[in-house]
């Protein structure tokens, strides 16, 4: 049994004694720090080609051993995208390509706030920090909204309008998967292939799913292979453990061994967080997490913004402000 | 050569009067004007009873004396087969030419002034040396330049060799052209520069041994730009200062002018990865920037960076492999551009507005490396650079300069072949 102290409020975390093991985050079973060690020596790699290539009459990315760095990066999948975005931050704009070929979001044309850099390396680097802090949280409603003009133009027979608009899914990229695996639970088989596209082509996050699989086929890869599919939270998350979380938002929780779930409520509602799993329950209805819950030292981690958000407590930064968590505390 | 017929009394009316060539006839014809007219064949007979010879005859040299004199002409008056009076006139039949090899071999005779000989402006600096850590140009040192290799060789050929009267004459037309008898710009070797001719008389025993010294060791230097040619004429004139021949050979010197010539270091980059990079063939017309890409600047862009992926994703058919249709796709999309078809790939390069030089196979960027050579472009370039002689196009080199240079000087290990031309 483990103690945690939180502004005076003492939470009792019970995960041992309920039985619960640990629950991968990162590509291949790792957790961050070791997703974070290991993009760190993947990229270390790549910066002392670079720098060895020197001012070249040939991008050293475009060389054999530059572009086999290039893709070790990329290969760890999602899970290394929040070490990506912090080096393009820094200045590393090159890495942009890593993120398109990871998340498979594409832009528009009209996406750029400049037609003329339409296609620039530079440019879009950017949009891939904007897209993933802001951007991206727009995702399921621009699912929504481009699934519905795609059924709208099927059903008057404007196949190229629906072959376009489905381009335009597809070009969402994974931040679309969760989404898109709630249709696909609600029978519409003909995204199985969009699950196919957006999984399939990187090396080293999982075996891709085919598209001529069954809705059954498709929702057990998802089961399996969700966790390296689903985008990790952009690094400004603020993450706490559930009980503490739930302590300093006034909701009470509870395990539910049956379930593997935390279960949290307040004025009636309830959310239900799992880990390994983004998408949470409130009320019955799907909630997109901003991060994927996570098992830490035996804790239930989660986003502060999960009860936040989900029970509307306004000022949860100004009352979390003085009960701060501490991890390293 | 006018040759006059006077013989006294004019209106004498009897006898014949001959015109002969007594030896090495076959050297010269006779013609009854100075444009020739009609031929007079020796040997030529008049009847004074019926006719009279023309006061003047026209002699053409029509083969090179082997020796000085060694023509005769002879005048003779005779009556009944009796010689009464003769005159004898000594001819030597002279030629002298200049030849000159450019920089695509020897300039054959017909080409000597359409469309002439082209030889480098030479602005490179095969000695490397430096002055503020700029370079300096081969053409604005009179001091020896060790390497040097610009400078194309000329000759004079005076037939008969062994003559010795007369003056041989070498001038240009211009400070464009400078002329020396070592092509590492010896000391002493010096023979146009500060002077616009060159005169050797050749009655002047020490003249005609410097000329027989040099005639076949001329070094010919271009010093200024292809805006205008140069004119070098060689003159064969005789003892009495007459214009006898002369033979005229028009240079064009070119080199590329748009940019800096490059720093020590800069070539010796260069021309390692590019070494069908030729000396003063090239030039660096920008600096060392990461803010644009050789596929930017092939479409006038100089704020981007266009990767393959990016290619694909956004001007292609985003299939995640990099095919050279999505570069046929870029630049449908950016200028309209088409893919020329048809034609030698040098027809299509002075044709096209860009041309790609592409990866040897498709390439799946989201799993294997790319190609080992290929992705690049360059535009073309609307100079007068090599004078019409040369198909000059401008690269972005990865993160290095921008270079103007020959459409196929930058072939090779690196960038593999410009393969598909853009119009």
């Amino acid at each position: 049994m483990k103690r945690s102290s939180a502004g005076g409020i003492i939470v009792v975390w019970v995960m041992v004694l309920l039985g619960i093991g640990p629950v991968v985050c990162g590509s291949g079973g790792q957790s961050p720090d070791e997703t974070k060690s290991e993009f760190e020596q993947r990229y270390q790699a790549l910066r002392e080609y670079v720098t060895s290539e020197g001012v070249s009459v040939r991008d050293p990315l475009l060389t054999g051993e530059g572009w086999t760095l290039y893709l070790r990066i990329t290969e760890l999948g999602p899970p290394a995208l929040p070490y990506i975005i912090e080096k393009i931050e820094e200045g590393d704009w090159r890495l942009g390509g890593c993120v398109s070929m990871i998340t498979k979001k594409r832009f528009n044309r009209s996406d750029y706030a400049d037609v003329r850099y339409y296609g620039d390396a530079r440019t879009k680097a950017r949009m891939y920090v904007d897209w993933w802090h802001e951007g991206r949280k727009e995702t399921r409603q621009e699912s929504e909204s481009l699934y519905q003009e795609r059924k709208a133009v099927a059903q008057q027979g404007e196949h190229q309008a629906a072959a376009d608009t489905y381009r335009k899914m597809r070009g969402l990229g994974i931040a679309a998967l969760p989404w898109i695996i709630e249709k696909v639970e609600q029978r519409d088989v003909d995204l199985i292939p969009l699950v196919s596209g957006l999984t399939s082509g990187l090396g080293g996050a999982s075996d891709a799913i085919s598209s001529w699989a069954s809705t059954t086929e498709c929702l057990e890869w998802w089961n399996k292979n969700k966790q390296s599919w689903t985008l990790p939270p952009a690094r400004d998350v603020q993450w706490a453990p559930a009980r503490w979380a739930a302590a300093v938002t006034g909701a009470s929780v509870y395990w539910n061994e049956a379930e593997r779930a935390a279960v949290f409520s307040m004025d009636g509602h309830l959310l239900v967080v799992r880990p390994g799993e983004a998408r949470a329950t409130l009320d019955g209805g799907p909630l997109l997490l901003e991060g994927v819950p996570y098992i830490e030292n035996d804790r239930l981690m989660l986003p502060l913004s999960a009860l936040t958000g989900a029970f509307g407590v306004a000022a949860a930064e100004a009352q979390l402000a003085h009960v701060a968590y501490r991890p390293h505390e | 050569m006018p040759l006059s017929i006077i013989y006294n009394p004019p209106d004498l009316n009897v006898g014949e009067i001959k015109l002969e060539a007594t030896a090495a006839g076959t050297k010269i014809r006779v013609w009854t004007n100075a444009t020739k007219g009609t031929q007079v064949t020796l040997p030529e007979i008049w009847d004074l009873s019926s006719e009279q010879p023309p006061s003047t005859s026209y002699v053409e040299g029509y083969a090179t004396s082997d020796a000085v004199r060694d023509v005769t002409v002879r005048l003779s008056y005779s009556v009944g087969g009796q010689t009464n009076a003769q005159d004898e006139l000594k001819v030597t039949v002279t030629h002298v030419d200049l030849s000159a090899t450019d920089l695509y071999g020897a300039v054959t005779e017909a080409n000597e002034e359409n469309p002439g000989a082209y030889v480098h402006d030479n602005v490179d600096n095969d000695n490397g040396n430096t002055s503020l850590g700029l370079p300096i140009a081969d053409r604005d040192e009179t001091d020896p330049i060790t390497g040097e290799n610009d400078l194309k060789s000329a000759a004079i050929t005076l037939e008969p060799s062994s003559l010795a009267v007369g003056q041989v004459v070498l001038k240009r037309s211009s400070e464009k052209a400078r002329v020396w008898t070592d092509p590492e710009k010896a000391w002493g070797s010096i023979l146009l520069l500060f002077v616009d001719q060159k005169v050797w008389d050749l009655s002047d025993e020490a003249q005609r041994t410097e000329f027989n010294d040099v005639k076949s060791n001329l070094w010919v230097e271009g010093y200024l730009d292809n805006s205008t040619p140069c004119d070098l004429t060689v003159e064969y004139h005789d003892p009495y200062g007459r214009l006898v021949w002369s033979d005229v050979v028009k240079y064009t010197f070119i080199a590329a002018v748009c940019g800096d010539q490059p720093t020590p270091a800069q070539r010796s980059g260069f021309e390692t990865d590019f070494p069908n990079l030729i000396h003063c063939e090239w030039s660096i017309t920008g600096p060392e920037t990461s803010a644009y890409n050789c596929i930017a600047w092939s479409v006038d862009e100089t704020s981007v960076w266009y990767y393959p992926l990016d290619i694909d994703q956004d001007f292609g058919d985003g299939d995640e492999w990099f095919e050279d249709s999505d570069m046929d796709a870029f630049y449908d999309d950016k200028k309209s551009w088409s893919l020329i078809a048809t034609g030698t790939d040098e027809e299509k390069a002075g044709q096209a507005e860009a041309m790609y030089y592409p990866y040897s196979s498709a390439w799946h960027y989201t799993v294997d490396p790319p190609p080992a050579t290929g992705y690049h472009a360059a535009r073309k370039k609307s100079c007068s650079c090599g004078a019409g002689k040369w198909i000059m196009y401008e690269s972005k080199c990865g993160a290095t300069n921008r270079l103007e240079h020959v459409w196929n000087q930058l072939n090779g290990s690196v960038y593999g072949s410009p393969g598909r031309f853009y119009e």
